[in-house]
């Protein structure tokens, strides 16, 4: 007996020693942050108030959610937001889903596409925006090929939607090696199935081929709005923080490191990155909901075929 | 093969001139998809290679070329990005940073991954659950209070501040956790009952089982170490601890010739591109793994 509570011990010691540095590091830079942030939500933490700042109660989230005073923007940044996630998740979807059946489609090159798709994965995102900056500037290489004279970075009908243009086109390689896999993975006997039964390469992609990479549909759909809701980081980089020129390209998150950055208000921003948590949680939810209802109504579907057939 | 010899004898000419025509539009449609990735690469390069006053003048063109049309290869562009950059110091700090956390990443998320794979200990599976639900934690929460505690441990004037919330990554502990589910456990169980120890099993007979995803997280942490923007930008100010993604950032905002900001580019980008031809068997292969198993 005396033998075994040594041995468990030991046992315990062990996997809490495999896993102490994981558990420190997530206390530290995990957890902790989380809990401060939420504290620090609630008071007036500032750069003006680094000693003396109080507890405001629910004041910063107040101001945010009505709008007022210097935060009148609150409501627009979120709804740039939303514009820039129906841009970017239908594109990011249609395109990958286009693409990678044309590389699924046995033709030769398939590594060599794949691999130049992928260049601006590896790219250095800072780069990349110093590239299309230059592209893209009223005199830049763009404009010159349709003879246009379009500040597409400075216009705000245009900003927003060449930033999309460009996370879609930076996105494109991942997203159709995680595509290509999944189409990879589809029961290759479904297709000489469809084949047999008639089915051109249209209604094979849209009977086969779209069900068989449904979930990874669902996954870029998920990403594609958490990682939507946190878009900012290229504006930062292109046109710094607290702009006042490009209003269109205000996303809820520039506005964040704005206020955080720029004004050094910790309190509104980490009031702000709470809500943006709030928010994408919400959603999240939501989308889960969404599809586990999709594949009950199958399951059910599924198992009615399969009592009607037994019955015959 | 088979297939379509039986087709030609079928249909001699209708069918293979579809099949040829259909071939034909998706080779059209990728070549084209595919300009638009290169051609914005392969101007950037014959662009930096240009005087200024040729860049502005000129109209459209992916050679290096002066008003004339003559060939120019001006590498004082690239002579004045490395000034703007202070590449050298830049530089070191970045690989100082890489290096580091790219090694403390492959110990560190192993050994816990290995331990919540095989280990039997006491809350094991809640730990890990809570654990994996800080990944729906948008990033953005940690900036912050990130910055705050590192102010507070007085390490935001030091490359440790770029270091030590990155360390580890809960997502590569994830994906190392699915990989040692994979591994046979006959091998340990036998190992042993050899009479070897834990340490030594997971060093000896786990780890170098599940090597290639290692050299995938071994580079992909680096990369993303290498190219990282937000959390130097937010907690160091001072410009001697600049990384190339930041100081790159930093001439963007500057004065210099774009001839010179794009050469900085070129200078920042490509030794990861280069990386990437190198060992993109790895990466492409990774990418595609970690995305059936995910």
């Amino acid at each position: 007996m005396k033998q075994k509570t040594k041995s468990i011990l030991k046992r315990n010691a062990i996997g809490y020693g495999f896993i102490a540095p994981l558990l420190i590091y997530f206390v530290i830079f995990q957890l902790a942050p989380m809990l401060i942030a939420l504290i620090i939500s609630f008071t007036n933490y500032s750069w003006e108030h680094l000693f003396d700042y109080e507890f405001v109660g629910f004041h910063n989230y107040w101001t945010l959610l009505g709008a007022q005073g210097n935060y009148s923007w609150f409501w627009s940044s979120l709804k740039t937001t939303f514009l820039y996630i129906l841009i970017t998740v239908p594109a990011n979807i249609i395109l990958t889903l286009a693409v990678s059946s044309l590389l699924n489609s046995k033709i030769k090159g398939e590594k060599f596409f794949k691999t130049v798709f992928y260049i601006p994965s590896v790219t250095v995102g800072v780069a990349i925006m110093v590239m299309w900056k230059q592209l893209l500037s009223s005199d830049g290489v763009i404009n010159k090929l349709f003879g246009t004279n379009i500040d597409f970075l400075y216009n705000n009908n245009t900003a927003l939607l060449v930033i999309a243009l460009m996370s879609v086109w930076g996105g494109l390689g991942y997203n159709v090696l995680i595509m290509l896999s999944a189409m990879k993975n589809i029961d290759q006997s479904l297709y000489e199935a469809a084949e047999m039964d008639g089915a051109g390469a249209f209604k094979r992609f849209w009977y086969v081929t779209v069900p068989g990479v449904m979930p990874t549909v669902f996954f870029f759909l998920v990403m594609g709005l958490i990682g939507g809701f946190q878009v900012g980081e290229q504006m930062l980089i292109i046109y710094g923080v607290n702009d006042v020129y490009v209003d269109s390209m205000h996303t809820y998150v520039y506005q964040l490191y704005s206020i955080m950055r720029g004004d050094s208000d910790y309190g509104m921003a980490s009031a702000m990155s709470y809500l943006l948590f709030l928010i994408i949680l919400v959603f999240t939810l939501i989308q889960f909901r969404l599809q586990n209802g999709r594949s009950d109504r199958k399951r059910r579907v599924k198992n009615k075929e399969i009592t009607a057939n037994e019955g015959v | 093969m088979k297939a379509s010899n039986k087709n030609k004898l079928r249909f001699p000419s209708r069918v293979n001139a579809f099949a040829v025509t259909r071939k034909t539009l998706v080779y059209v449609i990728l070549i084209a998809l595919c300009l638009t990735f290169i051609v914005p690469y392969v101007w950037m390069i014959a662009s930096s290679l240009r005087t200024e006053s040729a860049y502005l003048g000129n109209e459209f063109t992916l050679l290096p070329v002066d008003e004339n049309g003559k060939l120019i290869f001006n590498f004082d562009n690239y002579k004045q990005a490395f000034e703007a950059l202070n590449l050298g110091a830049v530089f070191l700090n970045t690989m100082i940073v890489c290096v580091v956390n790219t090694v403390a990443n492959l110990f560190l998320n192993s050994i816990a991954a290995y331990a919540f794979a095989r280990l039997r200990f006491f809350g094991r599976d809640n730990i890990f659950k809570v654990i994996l639900f800080s990944m729906m934690v948008p990033g953005t929460i940690m900036l912050v209070p990130n910055y705050l505690i590192c102010d507070y441990l007085g390490i935001t004037d030091s490359l440790f501040a770029l270091i030590m919330p990155f360390v580890m990554s809960v997502y590569n502990i994830f994906l190392l956790r699915q990989q040692f589910l994979g591994v046979d456990k006959e091998i340990e169980e036998a190992a042993k009952i050899e009479g070897a120890g834990p340490f030594y099993i997971y060093f000896r007979i786990v780890l170098p089982l599940v090597k290639p995803m290692l050299i995938v997280l071994c580079i992909t942490t680096f990369m993303w170490n290498y190219s990282n923007y937000l959390w130097p930008y937010v907690v160091n100010s001072d410009p001697s601890l600049r990384t190339l993604s930041t100081s790159l950032a930093e001439l963007m905002g500057t004065n210099y010739d774009i001839t010179v900001q794009l050469a900085g580019a070129v200078i920042v980008s490509f030794p990861m591109i280069i990386v990437f031809f190198v060992l993109q068997k790895y990466i492409i292969g990774g990418t595609m793994a970690g995305a059936v198993k995910g």
